[in-house]
């Protein structure tokens, strides 16, 4: 049985940051990724007698988004840089497995996580996501050697992540 | 280039390889080796997913409202108005402005994406109406109510829910947010308190509050009314709206183009992405930011600005009990209240910037030095000298005196105030509002309660914005928080990182 539209909107609002991420990590650009997004959703009503139920719809959203992603990569140049088939069908395949949504406990847990963190991960986190530095910009942005200072975020990462994880077991955590 | 190194552990190894990948910035070698790991590692591929996803989120919390960091008030170039008669419909006046702009932003705004693109499609099944920017008469549809959220509108029995067609009038948002749907496939998201008039297929009335709208191509042209006969049509972008308190407005594009026009002035701008302009009633229109710059006159900067910057005058106004005296006994009475005020003090052209001893004739002796900069904020510090302190915030007044403008430059006058958790070295703030030339400013703080523990500061921040060849004062002007208890600190508040 087809979905309603209102279900699908509201299905694909609740998983708005999976989808975005999943099309990212295909294209690995968030401008062209939010493109796919948007055209996918699009799709997902125009199609939605062809989506059984609420559990079929995040799968057959992805999938729309790999071949629409691909196809976008084709576009923009001749030889793109992008996963096989076979590393994209594994990739798909386990991503059914972080569906879940982040839950308002989640949330909260990353929001108090990111608040304690120092001064300078802070910064760090600010250069890359609120002014939107990327590679030698964001290096630039924090008077960083380029290859330090994805290290640096790569250590705030984990640091948040381990934080809010320890925070939803019920410990205090600090960063 | 590797992000491996001596000090580095595998796992942070791996996230940068990731977030590399993510940002664009691998080799050929690099990326053939992080698709193997991705084949072959079922772990890898694991945290790989998770990191994406985690990523997202963490871009989501960053900057939950998508506003960046203003640029030093240095950076500054020139505005020049362009006649409305040299504006074509599509004239490419200015160039595009670069695509660099909050992700958190693209995060946020993926919502309204999804359901604007959705949506469009349902709209277009059951209604073949050409969009128009004419005004609609009453009772017919205009819009569909996309989601109303944890919107509260002030006439909750008539309150439309989630999928309701709309007809032309008005939508008044008391708190919350809610998407709107044009039969143009326009989307428009409110944020309350927000009193918004939709006008017809393609055009609303922004009143008071703040909307964020979002053009897909086949609505280009979608229109919002502001006060003073102001207009903003889009060129196809997504842009916002707020109309404060005083009936200026600001416009702030993130992608695409605008055109902000005042037609009974013979005003016109084009807007790229990255800009914002700011309309003063009776004052020309002003771009504040242009492509990532700022302006003179630039008034955007807001709380963020000064919490965080390195432009901050500092000062040395003192919080007083109200008769008493010493300022540190302020809290030990209960009821008293701790009481800010500014009287007379005068500033002086910032090209000579002058220092005044200040003397209150009232209760309040202000007895440091406040030194003046053009659009540098003067700012006033009370630390709480004790754990458990419970404060009420009570309402206030702002009169200020900014003196005539140069040329193109509207004046006007910014008051912020903020709560500082010394454990948290966070900053929350109550109040960021402008006020226009020569008038009194209400501080409206909602008799808002906090508690406060020793080295917590509250601060207010006043500075004239624009630039002014002629003095700037705050009159008579006064703030108040009440002690109105004292707690025990708590025990299991963590000590700051």
């Amino acid at each position: 049985m087809a979905l309603p539209h209102d279900q699908i909107v509201r299905v694909l609002m609740r998983h708005r940051v999976q989808l975005l991420a999943f099309i990212r990590a295909i294209v690995s650009d968030v401008h062209l990724a939010e493109d796919i997004l948007q055209d996918v959703s699009a799709l997902a009503i125009q199609k939605s007698d062809a989506i059984d139920g609420e559990d079929h719809l995040l799968p057959w959203v992805r999938q729309a988004a790999r071949y629409k992603a691909m196809n976008a990569l084709a576009k923009r140049s001749r030889q793109p840089r992008a996963f096989g088939d076979k590393t994209l069908d594994l990739i798909e395949a386990d991503w059914a497995a972080h569906d879940t949504a982040a839950s308002n406990d989640t949330l909260d847990a990353l929001e108090q996580c990111v608040e304690r963190l120092s001064p300078y991960s802070r910064s760090i986190l600010d250069a890359r996501y609120k002014q939107g530095h990327v590679g030698d910009q964001l290096a630039e942005a924090v008077k960083r050697k380029t290859a330090s200072v994805y290290v640096q975020l790569s250590r705030i990462h984990n640091a948040l992540a381990d934080c809010v994880r320890r925070r939803l077991a019920g410990e205090v955590a600090d960063v | 280039m590797s992000d491996r190194d001596d000090h580095t552990n595998p796992r942070d190894a791996d996230t940068a390889l990731i977030l590399r990948y993510l940002d664009g910035q691998l080799s050929d070698d690099e990326f053939a080796a992080l698709e193997a790991r991705l084949h072959d590692d079922a772990d890898f591929r694991s945290r790989f997913i998770a990191m994406t996803i985690h990523a997202g989120y963490i871009a989501a919390v960053v900057a939950p409202d998508g506003v960046a960091a203003a640029d030093d008030e240095s950076d500054i170039i020139e505005a020049e108005p362009i006649p409305v008669a040299q504006l074509g419909p599509r004239d490419p006046i200015r160039a595009h402005g670069g695509r660099v702009r909050s992700e958190a932003i693209r995060y946020a705004a993926a919502a309204v994406l999804l359901i604007a693109a959705a949506v469009v499609v349902t709209l277009m099944q059951r209604d073949t109406t050409n969009p128009a920017d004419t005004a609609a008469p009453a009772g017919r549809t205009v819009a569909a109510m996309l989601n109303t959220g944890d919107a509260e509108f002030a006439d909750r029995a008539s309150a439309p829910q989630s999928g309701d067609t709309l007809t032309a009038g008005p939508l008044r948002l008391t708190s919350g947010t809610a998407q709107v749907m044009f039969n143009s496939s326009a989307v428009v998201s409110l944020s309350g308190p927000c009193d918004f008039d939709m006008i017809g297929d393609n055009a609303g009335r922004l009143s008071a509050g703040s909307i964020d709208v979002y053009v897909p191509e086949r609505a280009h042209g979608f229109a919002v009314e502001l006060p003073d006969g102001v207009r903003v049509v889009d060129l196809g972008t997504r842009f916002r709206v707020s109309v404060l308190p005083s009936d200026a407005s600001d416009v702030e594009v993130f992608r695409g183009r605008v055109r902000v026009e005042r037609p009974n002035r013979s005003e016109a701008y084009e807007l790229v992405a990255d800009s914002i302009a700011r309309v003063v009633p009776n004052s020309p229109i002003r771009i504040t930011r242009e492509a990532g710059k700022l302006r003179t006159g630039a008034v955007i900067s807001r709380a963020a600005d000064w919490l965080g910057a390195s432009t901050m005058t500092s000062t040395n106004w003192e919080f007083r009990r109200q008769g008493g005296p010493d300022p540190q006994d302020a809290w030990r009475s209960l009821g008293s209240p701790l009481e800010w005020s500014a009287k007379r003090e005068r500033f002086e052209n910032s090209t000579r910037p002058v220092t005044y001893p200040i003397v209150d004739r009232t209760a309040i002796r202000i007895n440091g030095p406040l030194r003046y900069q053009e659009r540098r904020w003067a700012i006033a510090d009370w630390v709480c000298p004790q754990d458990g302190l419970e404060l009420k915030a009570n309402d206030g007044v702002l009169d200020s005196q900014i003196g005539s403008p140069t040329e193109n430059e509207a004046p006007g006058s910014q008051i912020v105030v903020a709560i500082f958790d010394d454990s948290a070295k966070r900053w929350t703030v109550l109040l960021d509002s402008i006020g226009d030339d020569d008038q009194q400013v209400s501080i409206p703080l909602d008799r808002r309660r906090f508690a406060l523990d020793a080295g917590d500061r509250i601060r207010i921040a006043w500075r004239a914005t624009g630039s002014h060849n002629e003095q700037a004062r705050l009159n008579d002007s006064a703030l108040a928080f009440t002690v109105v208890g004292v707690r025990s600190r708590n025990p299991s508040r963590p000590d700051a990182p």
